[in-house]
């Protein structure tokens, strides 16, 4: 089989992993050689379902002992296989970064034979890159959940991420669609890695030149809509990770079935469950960069995230008490639980007020998102939402365009 | 009546420096003056009553006002103005020199004065040059010629060409190669060790691809296609991130 062939196979056989970023590692990189890599990362292009491509992100191999339900990949499919040997990704790796097709790789595997064997494959594939290319771009590597321990070790010492997939958010999901798959040790095995990553980031403080040991850190991904599990039990579990494990991301993915031969266990889906995945990722970015906490997102609204409402807009109708809150005065905090105010605008409103008192103008030509902001704040004790300060109404401005509010207003009589 | 005063610099960042140390200077002696700062040939309506002098570029003047910026305003101040000259647009000298009027009287407080209307328009032009620089950095596309070095032309909205040649330098280290801005007929170029910049142009001869070439852009494009996931095709939203007007010298969108 040439190349192109297992190109082909071994690359679609590797997009449903969501991940493609290439940032949060800085490689420095010695003059005349191959590589570096950037803080925030670059894309490179686009596909046409609109995701950012800056890794080539293959599979080693998509032949596999294990047969999860949910896996175009699983044994029993009757799908077209292949394998590239190590040398043939690092090549085809360093001729891609040398046009700056890419900004590394990102490289996974099904299981042949077995984890272990598995494993050393990956890491053979990243020592060639690091030493034998004096490649230093970005790699990411999925880690082998039950692998030994050594073999992880020494692959985390050679790449810029690893992740290694939890896929389904409980045991009891896991053990209906994986069975193969042991919670115990994917959980043993991420535990290896941030233990290290905490160890390494030590040493790191007293000696400068200690090696870097995963530098942009850990992340892994969850399946959405496949199993019975709620957004509430997602993320707690992601809480969860990112408070006591350490892990820089956690990636959702709407669950698109594979194949049919399942009905009776996987849920019938016609349509992918793409909206709840994307309020999955709003109020993940919630927990990560607004402080906020799992049990802030649920109050009162049972097990699952609104599909009307985005999580942020829901909170602020919830804890409608808070609000509105003045711009001028306001805490940071407080600015940033305001629906359509991020942290860049929080700082951007703490910056200019020191300056000169805001008004609903200024914070329009600094480029702050009014558009759910102004049903929340006031400018100068002004308030800019247009419509009564009422909950109900302003739930119904959020949920539908402004031109059906107005018609729904005038219908319901309120002036 | 107050007198009015337009110094024109030859469109280089030496004469624009320039062009600002007599500027600043001029109104720093009499607030009254109306003072501009225009490109060479740049069309105008002549004022009869106005005095026009030329600047010659001075590395002298240039290197003082620089100091003087720096160590006045903030570290990241004269980057800042690079970057704003760069994007070529009408009238950019003159946003530049209001903005360094206000900043040498607010100082290091410059860049939280985000209400004010000439911080804002200064900020959002250095941002859309940015934002290109970035974007390039990406979207640039080498190609390996036959006589062994990289090739990679390019066509951006700003004149972005300094700013990105030196992430390559640091990237592609270990490869001789040229970045060709082809709308402004300029390169940049490195061999390993040092990295120039020249107006010549390539001749059409020498740019004849290794035969290698051919069988990597198939592959990437392979690549490209086989990643989609056709059920969640979303042509808008890719055209969002990757607009057409960079698409000429991407493989993938041949």
């Amino acid at each position: 089989m040439n190349t192109e062939e297992k190109l082909t196979i071994l690359a679609r056989a590797a997009k449903y992993d969501v991940s493609c970023s290439s940032s949060g590692s800085t490689r420095s990189n010695k003059k005349g050689t191959l590589g570096s890599t950037h803080k925030s990362g670059i894309c490179h292009s686009w596909t046409e379902d609109g995701r950012c491509v800056s890794l080539l992100k293959i599979l080693l191999t998509n032949y596999c002992i294990y047969d999860c339900l949910y896996c175009e990949n699983g044994a029993s499919n009757d799908i077209k296989r292949a394998s590239f040997t190590p040398d043939e990704i690092a090549s085809l790796t360093e001729k891609f970064y040398r046009r700056n097709y890419i900004e590394g790789l990102f490289l996974s595997s099904a299981i042949m034979k077995n984890e272990d064997h598995t494993m050393e494959l990956l890491t053979t594939v990243v020592k060639k890159l690091r030493e034998e290319y004096a490649f230093n771009g970005y790699i990411h590597m999925k880690a082998i959940p039950g692998a030994d321990q050594r073999l992880i070790k020494e692959a985390g010492s050679h790449v810029d991420r690893l992740s290694i997939n939890i896929e389904l958010p409980t045991k009891r999901s896991l053990q209906l669609l994986a069975p193969e798959k042991n919670s115990k040790h994917i959980i043993s095995s991420m535990k290896t890695v941030s233990q290290k990553i905490i160890e390494r980031t030590k040493e790191k403080k007293k000696f400068k030149k200690a090696p870097s040991f995963v530098p942009a850190g850990q992340s892994t991904q969850l399946i959405v809509g496949a199993s019975a599990d709620s957004d509430h039990d997602i993320l707690r579990l992601s809480e969860n990770l990112y408070q006591n494990m350490g892990l820089k991301r956690v990636y959702y993915s709407a669950f698109i079935p594979v194949t049919n031969k399942h009905q009776n266990i996987l849920p019938a889906v016609n349509n992918p469950p793409y909206l709840r995945e994307h309020r999955l990722y709003q109020a993940d970015w919630l927990l990560r960069f607004y402080r906020f906490t799992s049990k802030e997102l649920f109050s009162d609204t049972g097990k699952n995230l609104s599909l009307d409402l985005d999580p942020k807009a829901h909170f602020a109708l919830n804890n409608f008490h808070l609000f509105p809150v003045e711009i001028n005065k306001a805490s940071k905090t407080l600015l940033l639980r305001v629906p359509g105010i991020g942290p860049k605008s929080t700082k951007k409103i703490i910056m200019a007020r020191k300056h000169a008192s805001l008004g609903f103008d200024d914070l329009k030509r600094m480029g702050i998102v009014l558009k759910r902001a102004r049903y929340f704040i006031t400018c100068r004790g002004k308030y800019f939402g247009g419509v009564p300060f009422k909950k109900d109404i302003i739930k119904n401005r959020l949920i539908a365009g402004p031109e059906y509010k107005q018609l729904s207003l005038w219908e319901s009589g309120i002036t | 009546m107050s007198l009015t005063i337009y110094y024109i610099y030859d469109g280089s960042f030496t004469g624009l420096l320039s062009a600002l140390y007599y500027a600043l200077n001029d109104k720093e002696k009499d607030k009254n003056k109306n003072i501009y700062i225009l490109k060479e040939n740049t069309q105008i309506t002549q004022d009869l009553f106005a005095e026009y002098k030329k600047i010659k570029p001075d590395e002298d003047l240039a290197n003082q006002i620089s100091k003087k910026i720096k160590s006045d305003i903030l570290s990241n101040t004269l980057s800042k103005i690079y970057y704003v000259f760069l994007s070529e647009l009408d009238g950019v000298e003159n946003i530049i020199f209001d903005y360094l009027k206000i900043s040498f009287k607010e100082g290091s407080q410059i860049d939280e004065m985000l209400s004010n209307k000439t911080v804002d328009k200064l900020n959002k032009i250095r941002n859309k040059v940015s934002k290109e620089r970035h974007r390039m950095l990406g979207f640039l596309r080498f190609k390996k010629l036959n006589m062994g070095i990289y090739y990679a032309p390019m066509e951006p909205d700003y004149d972005i060409l300094t700013l990105i040649a030196p992430h390559f330098t640091k990237r592609l280290g270990d490869q001789s190669w040229v970045i060709h801005d082809v709308k402004r007929e300029k390169c940049a170029l490195y061999n390993q060790e040092d990295l120039i910049y020249t107006i010549e142009n390539i001749p059409a001869d020498k740019l004849v691809e290794d035969k290698e070439e051919q069988e990597f852009k198939n592959l990437w494009k392979k690549y490209f296609d086989h990643v989609t996931i056709k059920e969640r095709k979303n042509l808008k939203l890719q055209q969002q991130f990757l607009p057409k007007k960079y698409w000429k010298y991407l493989p993938e969108k041949e």
